[in-house]
């Protein structure tokens, strides 16, 4: 009989408050599992989709709003620039690579999106299957696009006008699928990729049928006759030097019709905002844990006065004050350890159950990521277990047996 | 052999109690009587090595406990002493056969099924060795506290009390049991108590006045 089987045993015999204790741990470490799993999951993601891109520029309004609609593909862009302004931007000096994007289609809810081989260049983009796209109404769609909505190399589809809706479908041309994109684990995983002229022609025709629906919508093209009609939704640039930072955005910003926005400065900015709701729930999952803590306190020091008979017979049979102490403690710890795993499955299997609830995949959380810093929350599950059990720990140490024995 | 000589105890309220000293022999069965509050209890936690006196010195099988140091005090103890207490006092989260196997492990001797097996057979609650505590009467938890003081064949068997609470039926029946475990187990037995019922039963009489 070692000691670690008699606080087991002694553990089971009180299933009710040792469940207790366990579902507090759990539930505390299970919240911080998924604050931990989930803000590097989405700053991992951040990081991923933007990584190569310097600056943005589109129309101007928000530039969060230009970031999350042209390159997390989230929101709706600020509106369109034209063309020909865009051309002389990317011809630029200061530009090493730019990316023209038009928005403004997709097919259901996957957005379509009109660029050049430079797109594939700046994801470093490789295929599965087929061919990249090279003439009009040809597309080359992403892993989940293909998988989600069960296209083939050659299948066939209608866009649909604007961002989700697919109530309004560009019946005048067919798309037709040419290539799939491997797993990029990022953003074009869910991209239906086209060269800019075919969304052009797209609305090009669509317009002349019903002009007058297209009220208050954006759109990357209008009577696209000549260059000066043609506009685009945004671009993507790469620097060709870190001296572009102090010059480039600011020319953006004073002498064209456009705005610039930097990837790297609006993502600081929107985790700042998501960062306060972090930091409140992170408090609210310690305060849970300290909570745990007193209870497994509680817990411990009522039993003590129960037990002293039994613990007190203890040493009568020859057990030594250490082998108490290791007794007690020994609860403790396996009580929060207990719950600290529990907690930390939970976090991991809640993850997974809220990604897969999720519709927007670009964002999808999974619960099959193991983190080092996991291994702090084990660390902290023990140290609370040494903290609530070390007192009654030390009374069980101390506890004078001739006086408990003779009370009786 | 067993010895106490000059020993006293200080009370923490400043009032001392000496007791003669006493000499038993191996095998002996002796009464230990006395009114409470007459210090019978003090002695008997004396001679179980859990209470310290300030004076004198305590003998058993020539080794003077008070000299000994923690652990292995506790585990002389273990090893050598039984203790029955007037209630059972069992581990409620263990079974009969754990709660005995917990004394052997405590006395630092090596868990031993045969020898549970033939003390709870001798006491006849060998069925009931999976059991828990709970599930047994008080009756059948008084034998499985003495199977519990006789596992490790000591040289001191001790009874505090374990006739007081029972009916003369059955305070007649735990004193066969314990001169007879006592005799099996080649143990010195010493039963301390008030309880006038049992005074025949002893030739040998240590009164504390």
């Amino acid at each position: 009989m070692s000691p670690i089987r008699i606080s087991w045993k002694s553990l089971w015999s009180k299933p009710l408050s040792s469940a207790l204790n366990i579902m507090l741990i759990a539930f505390g470490t299970g919240i911080l599992t998924i604050l931990i799993l989930a803000s590097s999951q989405i700053a991992g993601k951040l990081d991923n989709n933007s990584k190569d891109i310097d600056l943005v520029v589109g129309a101007k309004g928000s530039p969060l709003q230009l970031i999350l609609s042209s390159i997390y593909y989230i929101d709706f862009p600020t509106g369109n620039i034209p063309l020909k302004e865009a051309k002389e931007l990317m011809r630029s000096p200061f530009v090493k690579r730019a990316v023209p994007l038009a928005l403004g289609d997709n097919y259901n809810s996957s957005r379509i999106v009109g660029t050049d081989t430079n797109f594939v260049a700046l994801y470093k983009l490789k295929l599965a299957q087929g061919k990249f796209w090279s003439n009009d109404f040809e597309t080359t769609i992403g892993s989940s696009v293909a998988e989600s909505q069960q296209l083939k190399v050659g299948d066939k589809f209608y866009g649909a006008h604007g961002l989700s809706s697919s109530s309004d479908v560009h019946k005048s041309h067919q798309y037709t699928v040419t290539g799939i994109i491997a797993p990029q684990g990022n953003v074009a995983d869910n991209l239906i990729l086209t060269n800019v002229a075919s969304v052009w022609k797209m609305h090009d025709e669509h317009e002349e049928h019903d002009d007058a629906k297209h009220e208050g919508h954006h759109h990357a093209d209008h009577k696209p006759e000549t260059d000066d009609d043609k506009e685009l939704t945004s671009i993507l640039i790469q620097y060709r030097s870190p001296m572009s930072v102090a010059i480039f955005p600011r020319m953006v910003n004073e002498t064209t019709n456009m705005q610039s926005a930097s990837p790297a400065q609006e993502s600081t900015r929107l985790f700042s905002l998501i960062g306060v709701g972090v930091d409140t729930l992170q408090w609210f999952a310690i305060l849970i844990m300290l909570i745990a803590a007193v209870s497994v306190f509680v817990n411990l020091y009522n039993s003590l006065k129960e037990r002293q008979y039994d613990l007190a017979v203890m040493r009568i049979l020859g057990a030594s004050r250490g082998k108490l102490f290791v007794i007690v403690i020994a609860e403790g710890i396996m009580l929060t350890l207990a719950g600290t795993v529990v907690g930390l499955a939970l976090g991991h299997f809640a993850l997974q159950l809220i990604g897969s609830y999720q519709e927007s995949s670009q964002a999808k959380l999974t619960g099959f990521l193991f983190l080092n810093e996991e291994i702090y929350l084990f660390v902290a599950g023990l140290a609370i277990g040494i903290f609530a059990a070390i007192i009654p720990a030390i009374q069980a140490y101390r506890s004078d047996i001739s006086r408990i024995l003779s009370k009786n | 052999m067993i010895s106490i000589q000059s020993v006293s105890h200080q009370y923490p309220g400043g009032k001392q109690i000496s007791f003669r000293d006493w000499q038993i022999n191996d095998g002996d069965q002796w009464l230990l009587l006395g009114a409470s509050g007459s210090g019978k209890t003090t002695l008997l936690h004396i001679l179980t090595g859990i209470l310290q006196p300030s004076k004198g010195e305590v003998l058993i099988k020539d080794t003077s406990i008070y000299s000994l140091t923690g652990r292995a005090l506790d585990q002389f103890r273990g090893r050598h002493i039984g203790i029955i207490f007037q209630r059972p006092h069992l581990i409620k989260s263990l079974t009969i056969a754990e709660n005995l196997s917990l004394a052997q492990t405590f006395a630092g001797l090596a868990k031993d099924d045969k020898r549970i097996e033939e003390v709870l057979t001798a006491l006849g609650i060998a069925d009931k060795k999976h059991a828990y505590p709970h599930a047994l009467s008080q009756g059948q938890l008084q034998r499985v506290s003495i199977a519990r003081a006789v596992i490790n064949k000591p040289t001191l068997l001790i009874a505090d009390e374990p006739t007081s609470s029972l009916d003369d039926h059955n305070a007649m029946a735990v004193l066969k049991l314990l001169m007879e475990q006592s005799g099996a187990n080649q143990a010195t037995l010493v039963v301390a108590t008030h309880d006038k019922r049992v005074k025949d039963a002893f030739t040998n009489t240590y009164e504390l006045i």
